[in-house]
């Protein structure tokens, strides 16, 4: 039977082999002989392309099959199996899963069938920074954190890191803007000890074009979108044409949540931006108040699949969970760390009392100088 | 004839004194302003205050005194009229006519309040009741506060300054209060912002608002702008005049003159 899998293993010594970040290489775990992206791409096509095709006969068969028996429907959509074609054992995925790891003999693994025809990133930024900066950028997310938990940096354990490629919607859209805001300009005149100030309110309507280019959207729901949006702002001058061998080694899952709903979120952030932009324009008065209305336009919305690189750091602390994410590329850290409130309130104290300490001295010393000068 | 009206009055003065066969009277009420009761619960007053300080402790009213300068004239009536006290006197003028008083000191008494410092403690408190014409308890503030001030003398050995004024004991309570409450509520403010900013150093992960980093900064163009006038809105401030008005108000010390013997300060009310 044709696999729906493919692994991705050096043809020198069938070790699994993996995409070294901040290169365009692919290298061996084990002998540690380079490939080319190229060349790994034109090594795998073949085997891809058989795997794609046998995917999507078997996703129908899979599908009826068991639709009969104990998973529930839900359970069946999210789950899949595969075979490890390097060593035989059965990979559990969802089914969004691209690429994979198999969990008994650590090849990469690749689903073609979920990254072939329209399923297909049009771009990939590939990985730049390593587990090791990974783990370190988490250690100097740590420092100087005065509310974490003492016990947090010696007793939290990591549970994963994990690189993946995260599924982005990237937008260009032209906007055609339009707000009208409230400004005013006041003038004063003083005659005798009465000064009179009168206040002139105008009516400012505005009108622009303006572009936005490659606006990210993440494609995935289990990414949290305020995570996503927090490792901002990708470098879009790494960004290359896709290719499965940047994924070797790193998870990816296909994108969930389709264009449509995407550009959804795109819009909000834009309408924020193109307001701001139009104020900017409302120019020679004192005070530039309220929007009394604005209106928003989109032509010409272009929309591009692509991978963004992440780094997964999750932690377990007193049975909780915490999650942490690296921007694969520039190496920007984010997280929610916790806090100790007890520390908190003891912090707090303490600048109080010497907050109250050097407010007293200071009125004492202001008293002694007025009374000594004045 | 400010001069001539000045000579007479103090001629008669003495006269009287003369006739009288006695010490001058410590009210002289020339202006008829207090009542007949009054008259007594301060004569009494200043007796006492004489009696304690062997001074004399003195209150004159007159409607007018003839455009004299009101200084001149108390200080003419201290030293001429009042001088049988063996430390001197102190002597209130109020001339209602023009609306002036004056305090004169004179020997000892004038050793107790010395300067305008001492004038204007005794006045600040004297000439409230004079605008509100109760003039019984203006007087009556006068010997209390000429008591007050030879008391201090006889006690410390010095006179009276504004340095040596005990605290108001509310005063007191409101500066203890601002000292401990001021501290302790920008303090609080401070701790709890504080706290609040290193909470949220502990998280970095938010929406992002705008999508300004994606704006293509050269495709903006503006098409269209225009200004329409709503409505205006005038607001009009008077500076007030309370500035101006203080030192008259308070009882502050306007006229002061030193003659050599005696020593004292005045002012309008």
């Amino acid at each position: 039977m044709a696999e729906q899998v493919v692994n991705y293993k050096c043809p020198a010594c069938m070790a699994p082999i993996s995409f070294k970040p901040d290169t365009d290489k692919c290298v061996c775990e084990f002998c540690n002989t380079e490939f080319n992206v190229e060349t790994i791409k034109n090594f795998f096509a073949d085997k891809e392309r058989v795997a794609a095709k046998t995917h999507d006969e078997n996703e129908d068969k899979w599908k009826s099959k068991e639709l009969s028996e104990e998973f529930s429907e839900e359970e069946i959509a999210s789950m899949q199996t595969f075979t490890c074609s390097s060593c035989g054992a059965e990979l559990v995925c969802d089914q969004n899963t691209m690429a994979t790891e198999c969990c008994y003999c650590g090849n990469p693994a690749m689903i073609p069938g979920r990254f072939s025809k329209m399923l297909k990133p049009k771009y990939i930024i590939p990985f730049k920074k390593t587990k090791n900066e990974a783990m370190e950028a988490l250690k100097e997310f740590y420092k100087g954190k005065e509310l974490l938990p003492d016990l947090f940096t010696q007793q939290n354990r990591i549970e994963a890191i994990q690189g993946m490629y995260v599924p982005f919607w990237l937008f260009n859209i032209d906007v055609e803007g339009q707000a009208i805001y409230k400004a005013s300009e006041s003038f004063a005149t003083t005659s005798g000890k009465t000064t009179t100030t009168v206040t002139d309110y105008y009516e400012c309507l505005r009108e622009g074009t303006m572009s936005f280019e490659f606006v990210p959207v993440d494609g995935s729901v289990k990414m949290e979108d305020d995570f996503m949006e927090s490792i901002e702002p990708f470098d879009y001058r790494d960004l290359v044409p896709f290719e499965s061998a940047y994924m070797a080694g790193y998870l990816a899952d296909k994108y969930d949540v389709d264009a449509d709903t995407a550009v959804r979120r795109a819009k909000e952030r834009m309408q924020d931006s193109v307001e701001k932009v139009l104020r900017g324009t409302v120019t020679g008065y004192d005070e530039v108040g309220e929007t009394l209305g604005f209106a928003m336009l989109c032509k010409n919305a272009k929309s591009f699949y692509a991978m963004a690189p992440v780094w997964i750091v999750t932690t377990r602390f007193e049975d909780k969970p915490y999650t942490f994410m690296m921007n694969g590329q520039t190496g920007k850290f984010i997280g929610r760390l916790p806090i100790d409130v007890n520390k908190s309130k003891k912090l707090m104290y303490r600048d109080f009392a010497i907050g109250a300490v050097v407010v007293f001295l200071l009125i004492v010393l202001v008293g002694f100088l007025v009374n000594t000068f004045l | 004839m400010k001069k001539i009206f000045l000579v007479l009055s103090l001629l008669l003065s003495f006269l009287f004194s003369c006739i009288s066969f006695a010490a001058a009277p410590s009210l002289d009420d020339g202006a008829k302003l207090l009542k007949t009761s009054e008259r007594i619960l301060l004569e009494k007053e200043l007796q006492r205050v004489e009696k304690e300080h062997g001074i004399r402790c003195v209150v004159v009213t007159r409607k007018s005194i003839g455009g004299a300068v009101p200084g001149e004239y108390a200080n003419k009536l201290n030293k001429q009229v009042y001088n049988d006290a063996p430390n001197g006197a102190i002597l209130f003028l109020q001339v209602t006519e023009v609306r002036k008083w004056y305090i004169s000191t004179y020997g000892n008494a004038r050793a107790a309040v010395v300067g305008t410092d001492g004038v204007e403690y005794m006045s600040k408190q004297i000439v409230p009741y004079l605008k509100k014409n109760e003039h019984k308890n203006a007087y009556m503030t006068f010997a209390q506060r000429a008591d007050e001030l030879l008391k201090f003398k006889n006690e410390k050995g010095e006179a009276w300054t504004p340095d040596s004024q005990e605290t108001d004991p509310t005063e007191l309570a409101i500066l203890g209060g601002a000292m401990v409450g001021i501290p302790s509520l920008v303090s609080g403010f401070w701790a709890k912002r504080r706290r609040k900013k290193r909470e949220e150093a502990m998280s970095n992960v938010n929406f992002s608002k705008a999508a300004d980093p994606y704006l293509n900064g050269d495709s903006f163009e503006l098409t269209n702008e225009s200004n329409k006038y709503l409505y205006s809105i005038t607001t009009t401030h008077t500076e007030s005049d309370d500035d101006d008005d203080d030192d008259d108000d308070d009882g502050s010390v306007s006229d002061s003159s030193s003659d050599g013997d005696c020593d004292g300060g005045g002012g309008d009310y």
